[in-house]
C-alpha cells in the first residue's frame, strides 16, 4: 500500500509541477500584488501593504462602469441564451427532415472566428459616411429613428454587445442541450404518452428534470464565461473601451497591465480578486441552488 | 373487458432495396375474454412486444383490427384506450417519488374527471396499498428495490384505472427468485382487480406458471393458443414441443415403418398408441379454440421420415425396453433424478430424462434402456414440423 502510494505520487508529479508553476504560483502572486501598494516590477519594491488597491478601484469610475457593463452582460444574456438554445434544442430534436442541416447551421458561429463575426456586426450596426447599417436601413423602412449603435447611446451599445454575446455562446448550448434531449429514454415518453400526457406537461415534468443536470451545467459555464467577457467588447468597439464606455471587469484588469495606462499591476490584481470573488459566490449560490432542483 | 384481435397485422418497411419490409405479426386472430391473465410467449423478435404495442396503441397497425368489448378502437389514441403499460425497465420517473410517480397519470385528467389534490392522493395510495408499497411513497425509484420499482410500475399502470394492463417483459429485470415472488404477487394483483391483462414474455416457466391462456408466438406467426397445461401436453408443432418445457423435450430424427416409430434401428413406438392416447384423453383437455388435429391415419403410413419428441418425463427405465441411449451421467434433484444420456439419432447435446429417483438406475452400466410412455411422445413432420397423429 505504501509503496503503490509512492508510486501514485510519482506519476502525478509533472501535472503537479506544471500545476505549482503555472496555476498555483500566480494565483498566489496576484493575492501578494493586490495586497501591495504601487506595485513596480522594474524595482520590485512596493510602497507597503494593505487594501489601498480595492478601496483605489472600487473608487475608480472606471472600475465601476466595468462592473455595471459586465454585470449587465451576465444579467441580460445568460438567461436569454440558456433559453434560445433549449427550445432551438427542442425543436431541433422534434423534427426529423433537414434536421443535419439546420445542425450545422445553428453550429455554425462556434467555429466562426470573434473578429469575422466582429466584422459582419458592424456591417449590421455600423454607421459609415456611406451606411447607416443594415439595421438602420430596416428601421429606415419602418420609418423608425436612425440609431447609431456602435458610437451611440449607452443601451444601444448594451443591446449591440448583448446580441453579439448571445449569438456566439449559443452553439455549444445547443449543441450540449441536442445530445441531453437525444439522451433521454424514449420510454419516459411512451409511458407520459400512454397516460395521456400533454406536451406542454412532458415538457415541463419530464423532459426539463431529465436534462436538468446539463441545464444547470450551462447555466454556471453561462455564467463564469459572461463574466470573464472581454473580446466581444473589443471586436465591436475596439480596444479603447474606456472611451466608449462599454469596458468589462477583464478589459480593465487587461488594461491596467498592459493598456494605454498601463504599468499598474497592483491595480490589476485587485480587479483580478474581485472578479474571482464574485465569479465564487455566483457559482457556489448556483450550486446550492442545483442540489435543491437538479435530480440525479 | 373482453379483447379481440382480428386479422392483426404489422409490416415495417425495410430500408431500402435490399432489406425487404419485416413482417413483425402476421393475421393475428384471437379473443380474450374479459379479467383473463393472458401471457404473450415466443423467443425474442417474435412479435409478442409488437402485438403488445398496437393494443396498447403506441404502434398503429398495418392491417386487422382491435376491439375492446366490441368497440374498434384500432384507430384511437393510446390516452384514450384506457389502457395501463408496464414497461420491461418500468420507465419510473426518477426525478419524482413514488407518490408522484403513481399520481402522475391522474394528473392528466381534465374537464370533469379532473381530480382535487386530496382525491388523487388517495387514489395513489389506494393503488399503492394493491401493490404493497404504501410504506414507501416518499422514495426516489433509484432508492428501492427492483421488485419494489416493479410494484411501482404496477401501481401507476392501475391507478387510473385501466380497462386493460399490459406488461412487456414484467420479470425480465428481476433475480431469479424475486421473479417467482413477483409472478405470484402479479396473479394476486390481477385477481384481485379482476382486469384483463395482457403480458410478453420470453420465459415459458413465466407464462405457463400464471397465464389463465398462453399464445405461443414465432416469427410474427401465432403458433398455438391454449391454456398452459394443454399447450404442454398437444403441442401443435415442433416449435412449439420444443419451446415449453424445462429441461426440454428431447427431439430424435426417426421415421415411421409399417405403423411404429422407428429411431435409430429400434422400433420404440406404436402409433396406435399415440393415437389411442389422444382418444383417451379428449376429455381431460378441451381444446380452447384451437385447429383440430390434421393426423394422417396409421394404415396410410409408409417410411415416412419424422421428429420424435420426447418429453423428459415421458421414458421409463427398462431393461428390456426399446431406446438404447449410451449413459452419460446421472444429477441427483432429491424427489426425483436427471439421466443424462446419448444417441446417435439425437438432436442436441444430451438426453435429459426425469425419473423416479426409486427407479433404482445402475449408473455402473454405459448403456440405458426405456420404455416410452404413452401421450409424452410427439410425432413431427420432418419438413413443415406440423404434428403427425393424436392431435387434440
Amino acid at each position: 500500500m505504501e509503496k503503490n502510494n509512492a508510486k501514485a505520487w510519482l506519476y502525478l508529479i509533472p501535472a503537479g509541477i506544471f500545476l505549482a508553476v503555472f496555476m498555483i504560483y500566480p494565483l498566489i502572486d496576484v493575492f501578494v500584488y493586490s495586497m501591495e501598494e504601487s506595485y513596480n516590477f522594474a524595482s520590485q519594491t512596493s510602497r507597503g501593504t494593505g487594501l489601498f488597491n480595492f478601496s483605489y478601484i472600487l473608487h475608480d469610475t472606471y472600475f465601476l462602469q466595468a462592473v455595471k457593463n459586465t454585470a449587465l452582460c451576465v444579467i441580460i444574456t445568460v438567461p436569454i441564451s440558456t433559453v434560445l438554445s433549449l427550445l432551438i434544442a427542442f425543436g431541433l430534436s422534434s423534427i426529423k427532415p433537414l434536421r443535419n442541416l439546420f445542425q450545422t447551421v445553428f453550429f455554425l458561429p462556434y467555429v466562426t472566428n470573434t473578429l469575422a463575426v466582429g466584422l459582419v456586426f458592424m456591417i449590421l450596426f455600423k454607421k459609415t459616411p456611406y451606411t447607416d447599417g443594415m439595421v438602420n436601413l430596416l428601421l429606415h423602412f419602418f420609418h423608425g429613428p436612425s440609431i447609431d449603435f456602435i458610437d451611440g447611446p449607452y443601451w444601444a451599445k448594451m443591446m449591440v454587445l448583448c446580441i453579439y454575446v448571445i449569438w456566439i455562446v449559443m452553439p455549444f448550448k445547443i449543441l450540449i442541450l441536442t445530445s441531453a434531449l437525444a439522451s433521454v429514454d424514449q420510454n419516459y415518453y411512451n409511458a407520459a404518452k400512454v397516460d395521456g400526457t400533454r406536451g406542454w406537461r412532458i415538457f415541463v415534468r419530464i423532459t426539463l428534470p431529465m436534462i436538468s443536470p446539463t441545464v444547470f451545467y450551462l447555466i454556471i459555464t453561462g455564467f463564469i464565461g459572461a463574466f470573464k467577457e472581454y473580446s466581444d467588447a473589443v471586436a465591436l468597439f475596439g480596444t479603447d473601451l474606456n472611451a466608449a464606455k462599454m469596458n468589462t471587469i477583464v478589459g480593465y484588469i487587461y488594461d491596467m497591465l498592459y493598456g494605454n495606462g498601463g504599468g499598474y499591476p497592483s491595480y490589476a490584481s485587485a480587479a483580478a480578486i474581485l472578479l474571482f470573488a464574485i465569479i465564487l459566490t455566483i457559482t457556489v449560490i448556483n450550486l446550492m441552488f442545483s442540489r435543491r432542483h437538479v435530480y440525479y | 373487458m373482453k379483447v379481440t384481435i382480428k386479422n392483426l397485422t404489422k409490416r415495417f418497411p425495410g430500408r431500402g432495396r435490399k432489406d425487404p419490409e419485416t413482417v413483425a405479426v402476421n393475421d393475428f386472430d384471437f379473443e380474450i375474454p374479459s379479467g383473463e391473465l393472458v401471457g404473450l410467449l415466443g423467443p425474442s423478435g417474435c412479435g409478442k412486444s409488437t402485438t403488445l404495442l398496437m393494443i396498447c396503441g403506441l404502434l398503429t397497425p398495418t392491417e386487422g383490427k382491435i376491439l375492446f368489448d366490441g368497440e374498434d378502437v384500432t384507430d384511437v389514441p393510446p390516452e384514450d384506450r384506457g389502457v395501463g403499460l408496464v414497461f420491461q425497465n418500468y420507465a419510473l420517473y426518477p426525478h419524482m417519488t413514488v407518490e408522484q410517480n403513481i399520481m402522475f397519470p391522474l394528473g392528466n385528467l381534465r374537464g370533469q374527471d379532473k381530480l382535487s389534490k386530496e382525491e388523487m392522493k388517495s387514489r395513489a395510495l389506494e393503488a399503492a396499498k394493491l401493490v404493497q408499497i404504501d410504506s414507501l411513497m416518499d422514495r426516489r425509484p433509484k432508492e428501492l428495490s427492483g421488485g419494489q420499482q416493479q410494484r411501482v410500475a404496477i401501481a401507476r399502470a392501475l391507478v387510473k384505472m385501466p380497462r386493460v394492463l399490459l406488461m412487456d417483459e414484467p420479470l425480465s429485470n428481476l433475480d431469479a427468485r424475486l421473479r417467482l415472488q413477483t409472478r405470484v404477487e402479479i396473479r394476486r394483483i390481477q385477481r384481485e382487480t379482476g382486469i384483463t391483462t395482457i403480458f410478453v414474455t420470453h420465459d415459458q416457466e413465466e407464462a405457463m406458471s400464471i397465464s389463465d391462456t398462453i399464445v405461443v408466438m414465432e416469427a410474427g406467426v401465432v403458433q398455438q393458443i391454449g391454456k398452459p397445461q394443454d399447450v404442454y401436453d398437444d403441442p401443435h408443432n415442433l416449435f412449439v414441443a420444443k419451446f415449453l418445457g424445462t429441461p426440454p423435450i428431447n427431439v430424435f430424427e426417426g421415421s415411421l415403418k409399417g405403423g411404429k416409430v422407428v429411431i435409430g434401428q429400434s422400433e420404440v413406438f406404436d402409433i396406435a398408441d399415440l393415437e389411442a392416447d389422444a382418444g383417451t384423453d379428449d376429455e381431460r383437455f378441451r381444446s380452447g379454440g384451437v385447429k383440430k388435429g390434421s393426423g394422417r391415419k396409421a394404415s396410410e403410413a409408409g417410411d415416412i421420415p419424422v421428429w420424435v419428441g420426447i418429453r423428459p418425463e415421458g421414458f421409463y427405465i427398462d431393461e428390456n425396453g426399446p431406446l438404447a441411449c449410451r449413459l452419460k451421467g446421472v444429477e441427483v434433484m432429491g424427489r426425483d433424478v436427471t439421466i443424462v444420456s446419448e444417441h446417435p439419432s439425437f438432436q442436441g447435446e444430451a438426453i435429459r430424462t426425469i425419473v423416479d429417483a426409486q427407479s433404482g438406475i445402475d449408473t455402473t452400466k454405459s448403456e440405458v434402456r426405456y420404455r416410452l410412455r404413452p401421450g409424452k411422445v410427439f410425432v413431427f413432420a420432418k419438413d413443415s414440423g406440423e404434428r403427425l397423429y393424436g392431435e387434440k
